[in-house]
């Protein structure tokens, strides 16, 4: 988890392009994820985060076929894994894991932790019946649970202790990418920090790449190194997490970044933003962001918004069009 | 927010313990000897760890708890009028009307079946006694007043209709509807949008200052507390471990919980460094024992931790600054270091 941005030579292991989802609903139709493109690189966190609504965990249902994206590709290790049957996605299951945001709903409560944890080495290392429970113990260890609570069911746990059974269940394939939902927004603070801690010491020890879900910014500053910001199913900015969060260009990254409350007895000037996200169910034209941008201009309302180069950010956001546009539209990061 | 607002205390928690049935016929201890004062005007938060009692405090002095909860001993004093004396009936002369309380889960907290501004107007109209056309109004304008655009229409819409920030103005109209002194916020923004949160408590800062309330804030966010409250009462396992002004919490916590709390919080606006953090291998707390009920997990636990209370002491150099912890207990640090010295000299 180093702090420089992925070298360019390096090819991502996870590459979206121009995804796009679309539900039914009440018989009209919401784009919930509007073309969004991002990669994610080999041994890097990548946090995707945004308000409720945004589209970050459709994004990330998508990206393990939870739900089968509209249009758009999903490139694993170069290989179009969108719109491969679900039949062939499971021999991708292995390598592609998620942790949820509610421990307790993504547990089974009939099923002790020991049958819980057995389940994926059955199911995808073929373990033999024999070396069950010594995995089972391994993976226990490594999620720093004592092998005590293998007896219990998870109403028998607290909530810490359920979210290291998630993780451990997702890291006993020996995944290389994890997609954390969220992981711990159900969780206090002390046991948030300890469980941060945890995801970034097993990324370490074995090699994994998160793409990290979530719209806690002081957890982004902590784990991530990259980050994409999302509203209303479109990526507003995305770059270097220090430069995004000291330094946001966006307009809503910049009222949002300001409305995150910092530990110090000391008022400051913010900027504030005003209203409510507006319902995905109308169209857009144009920003998604105009009816609430303090800069919103008349060109903001016609057609799509590029993406602009700021020093290591894209942001999609016409202000910045006196600095040349980028190539694509896409907010590849920053390579 | 440093100097305290109201000389006089509003409303002081006094030794307050309250227990609920455990197997056995036992009882465990959920607050014991709890104590806290809130000035007028003043906003005081209530920090700790889900299952430390910040909630159940919240619920006593509200008279809402659980009919399995009862009462042991100690007192909560509104104005000089201990609301613990009074009978059931008499909690409403001050439920509702001089303290009013706003959840978290602000739509779990409405009826789903009835218009939300035909909520506020039932409200209205049990304390104030007027016309259902003039309930109707009163509660508009009580909608308009905590920023609801086109409160007319959305007066008639039902609570899935309204996002979570509509629905928390909701309850908030609702609560303010008799102008309290007292608004207990228990999380109210959990689970709310960042921006979402900002908004309401811009607006609940502003009604503060308009309605000349106090407000007790319920809450684990340190940040938010750092940003809204002017004193800060630290609750672990049921007891109150530390309290006093805010920048001394923050800034120089004393009792190893709150150093631990205070240590966790993750910083958005900069990279931190964080001390690993050993998980801690035992979540649940003794409520039995008759030391402090932090000692299993403290790092500086010694002699007397495990079996006497300790004492609540003035610590730091912040007047009103308390720690509820031996470390600061001269006479029990005294004996620590001539039990230590007798081991040498064995």
């Amino acid at each position: 988890m180093n702090n420089a941005s992925a070298p360019a030579d390096t090819a991502p292991l996870l590459e979206v392009v121009d995804l796009e989802k679309r539900f039914r609903a009440h018989g009209q139709v919401v784009h919930a994820v509007n073309g969004v493109s991002f990669s994610v690189f080999p041994g890097e966190t990548v946090a995707l985060v945004g308000e409720s609504g945004c589209g970050k965990s459709t994004t990330a249902r998508c990206i393990v076929r939870l739900t089968d994206p509209t249009e758009g590709r999903i490139l694993y290790r170069g290989r179009d894994v969108s719109s491969i049957s679900r039949r062939a996605f499971r021999s991708l299951r292995p390598e592609i894991q998620m942790v949820f945001q509610d421990p307790g709903a993504s547990l089974n409560p009939s099923m002790t932790i020991r049958q819980t944890l057995r389940e994926p080495f059955r199911l995808h290392n073929g373990a033999r019946r024999n070396d069950l429970e010594a995995h089972v113990q391994q993976s226990m260890r490594l999620v720093q649970l004592e092998p005590a609570l293998l007896n219990r069911r998870p109403d028998q746990l607290s909530g810490g202790q359920k979210q290291r059974v998630g993780i451990a269940r997702a890291i006993a394939s020996n995944p290389s990418f994890v997609v954390l939902d969220e992981p711990t927004s159900s969780l206090d603070m002390s046991l948030r920090l300890s469980l941060l801690q945890l995801l970034k010491d097993l990324q370490r020890r074995l090699g994994m790449t998160y793409l990290f879900i979530t719209h806690d910014f002081s957890a982004v500053r902590h784990v991530a190194d990259r980050v994409v910001v999302m509203y209303l199913g479109k990526v507003m900015e995305s770059g270097l997490v220090d430069d995004v969060l000291d330094d946001p260009k966006h307009p809503y990254t910049q009222v949002l970044i300001a409305a995150i409350p910092v530990p110090e007895t000391r008022t400051r000037p913010r900027a504030k933003l005003r209203g409510e996200t507006p319902s995905a169910l109308r169209p857009i034209v144009g920003c998604p962001f105009q009816e609430r941008c303090p800069h919103v201009m008349e060109e903001c309302r016609q057609g799509e918004i590029p993406f602009f180069d700021v020093g290591s950010r894209k942001v999609a956001c016409l202000r910045y069009a006196s600095v040349a546009p980028t190539e694509a539209t896409a907010a590849r990061g920053s390579e | 927010m440093t100097e305290r607002r109201g000389r006089e205390a509003l409303l002081r928690v006094e030794d307050l313990s309250v227990s609920f049935p455990a197997l056995r016929g036992e009882r465990t201890s959920v607050l014991d000897r709890v104590s806290f004062e809130i000035g007028r005007q003043e906003t005081v938060a209530l920090v700790g760890e889900s299952g430390s009692g910040k909630t159940v405090t919240a619920l006593t002095i509200m008279g809402l708890n659980h009919a399995s909860a009862t009462v042991d001993g100690g007192r909560i004093v509104l104005e000089d009028r201990d609301l613990l004396t009074r009978d059931g009936k008499n909690v409403r002369d001050y439920r509702g009307t001089q303290i009013a309380m706003i959840f978290q889960a602000p739509k779990a907290s409405l009826n789903p079946l009835v218009k939300a501004g035909a909520q506020i107007a039932r409200v209205v109209r049990l304390h104030q006694g007027v016309s259902q056309k003039r309930a109707q109004e009163i509660a508009v304008g009580l909608m308009r007043s905590v920023g609801i655009n086109d409160a007319e229409r959305r007066y008639h819409a039902y609570p899935h209709q309204l996002s979570g920030g509509m629905a928390q103005r909701v309850m908030i109209a609702m609560a303010l509807s008799s102008q309290p002194q007292l608004l207990i916020a228990d999380e109210p923004t959990t689970g709310l949008d960042v921006t979402i949160q900002e908004q309401i408590f811009e607006l609940l800062v502003q009604l503060k200052e308009h309605l000349t309330m106090s407000m007790l804030l319920i809450t684990h966010d340190l940040a938010l507390v750092a940003e809204t409250s002017d004193r800060v009462a630290v609750m672990h396992g049921g007891h109150v471990v530390e309290a006093g002004p805010v920048e001394a919490i923050l800034n120089e916590p004393k009792h190893p919980y709150t150093q631990r709390l205070v240590g966790s919080v993750l910083r958005a606006d900069r990279r931190i460094e964080v001390t690993a953090q050993e998980p801690v291998a035992r979540e649940h707390i003794d409520y039995r024992t008759a030391g402090c009920r932090y000692a299993p997990k403290c790092e500086h636990r010694f002699g007397p931790c495990d079996t006497v209370r300790p004492l609540v002491l003035q610590v730091g150099h912040t007047p009103g600054h308390t720690a509820m912890c031996h470390l600061y207990d001269e006479a029990q640090v005294e004996e620590k270091r001539t039990d230590e010295q007798r081991v040498r000299s064995c």
